[in-house]
């Protein structure tokens, strides 16, 4: 990882492989983009909503000189992510780039750096050590869309986050004792991400809501503007946009010089992928980023088991 | 030794104990390191603190050293349990606006310091000793 190396041009603003979807999206079809605007976004975080704090304001002739500092300390977002997931086939895209969102919020509170971002296949000991929690998608997904295909709208997935939170994925770095989780995808899942049957909200485990309570979005920033989303990813908060009939989180930037060129995200496909500056520019809005998440009591105890 | 009574050696065994264990107030092993900071002050913590509370992460024996948002609360709406001393200590230091590193042994505050002096990791590694 690199935010200065040359980049793969296939995997820059690169149309999914249409043997991934069905319908022809993954899940953020461009009607559900169009109604996801900044105030509905906004409105539907609630108390957790937060206007873009001026401090995190970068001018841009300093993006280059920041993207070289969280190059040479691993302070990217990306840095923050030890998994990758995999949705394939189905429409969960929303949920996905939720949970990369809030799980890079809660392991940059707990502080632990995974100095090359996630890797395919692989799992960090660092995960266990450092009371990494993984998340279901699923346990969100399956309340904002209970018909399965068709997708979500970021503002059903956001709010149903805030409001009561994730369930913990059946596959964890450690045994934490929780006593309740969910299977993380019905897509294909990989060994940090476990697949299941599509479940309604009625089969959760009894009394799920005491867990899913202690993962909840905190503190969510809306940017106003293409380049306050920037400064955000330079910050190493992640920021999660929908374009393209697909909904995606921003979590490293590329240069070439001084110029920015691309953001980089982990794709709900196992990989990184890049969007354009110009795909930057257009798709900002709507955007979100997580900033905090609920706060444990003991990082071993993620629960409070 | 032989001319210690028996309250004396227990003593002396305590004390052994206590300096040989690492941990506990008396000895003042370090078991957190907290830099508390609000995010509209400073954006975000730099990034030398947050490598340097990586690198305490993986010490031995285990050190937790996290940053901590002051608005952050746990499932309850609460300070989460861990981080009231830090926090307290923050408001008492007048929450200082680059924010303050507390260096915790168990319950005890062994000392702080502000952001504006952790100039550079190895101010924030020398500050956790």
């Amino acid at each position: 990882m690199n935010a200065f190396s040359p980049i793969d041009p296939r995997l820059i603003d690169a149309p999914l492989d249409p043997r991934l979807l069905t319908d022809g999206h993954s899940g953020y079809p461009l009607k559900m983009q169009a109604q996801d605007t900044i105030d509905v976004v906004r409105e539907a975080c609630g108390e957790a909503a937060r206007e873009f704090p001026q401090a995190m304001w970068i001018e841009p002739k300093d993006w280059a000189k920041k993207a070289k500092e969280n190059d040479e300390l691993h302070t990217w977002g990306m840095n923050y992510l030890d998994r990758y997931t995999d949705q394939s086939p189905t429409h969960e895209c929303t949920t996905h780039s939720l949970r990369a969102n809030a799980e890079a919020a809660r392991n940059r509170q707990r502080g632990i750096i995974f100095q090359e971002g996630p890797k395919n296949g692989y799992r960090y000991p660092d995960s266990a050590l450092g009371g990494s929690v993984w998340l279901s998608c699923l346990s969100i997904y399956a309340e904002a869309n209970p018909g399965k295909w068709g997708g979500a709208n970021v503002r059903q997935v956001l709010e149903i986050a805030c409001r009561r939170g994730f369930l913990p994925d059946k596959i964890q770095p450690r045994d934490y004792k929780f006593k309740h989780d969910l299977q993380g995808t019905t897509g294909n899942g990989n060994n940090n991400q476990s697949t299941g049957s599509w479940p309604s909200v009625a089969s959760f485990p009894s009394g799920w809501q005491e867990t899913a309570k202690h993962f909840k979005p905190l503190e969510v920033v809306f940017p106003e503007s293409w380049e306050q989303a920037v400064c955000m990813v330079l910050h190493g908060v992640l920021v999660s946009v929908g374009r393209s009939g697909h909904a995606i989180p921003w979590a490293m930037l590329q240069f070439t010089g001084d110029s920015l060129k691309a953001a980089a995200y982990p794709d709900s496909y196992n990989v990184t992928r890049y969007d354009s500056l110009s795909t930057i520019k257009s798709a900002w809005r709507g955007a979100f980023g997580i900033v905090t998440m609920t706060t444990p009591d003991d990082w071993d105890n993620p629960a409070g088991v | 030794v032989s001319n210690l009574s028996l309250s004396q050696k227990l003593i002396i065994l305590l004390i052994a104990w206590v300096l040989l264990s690492g941990g506990g107030s008396l000895s003042g092993g370090v078991t957190a390191v907290t830099y508390v900071y609000e995010k509209d002050d400073i954006g975000s913590v730099p990034s030398h603190i947050l490598v340097a509370l990586d690198e305490l992460n993986h010490r031995t024996p285990k050190i937790v050293a996290t940053p901590f948002e002051d608005d952050a609360v746990d499932d309850g709406g609460q300070v989460p349990e861990q981080y009231k001393i830090p926090l307290t200590e923050s408001k008492a230091k007048g929450s200082p606006k680059s924010g303050l590193l507390v260096v915790l042994a168990k319950e005890r505050v062994v000392r702080s310091v502000t952001g504006q002096d952790l100039k550079t990791k190895q101010d924030v590694l020398d500050a956790a000793k």
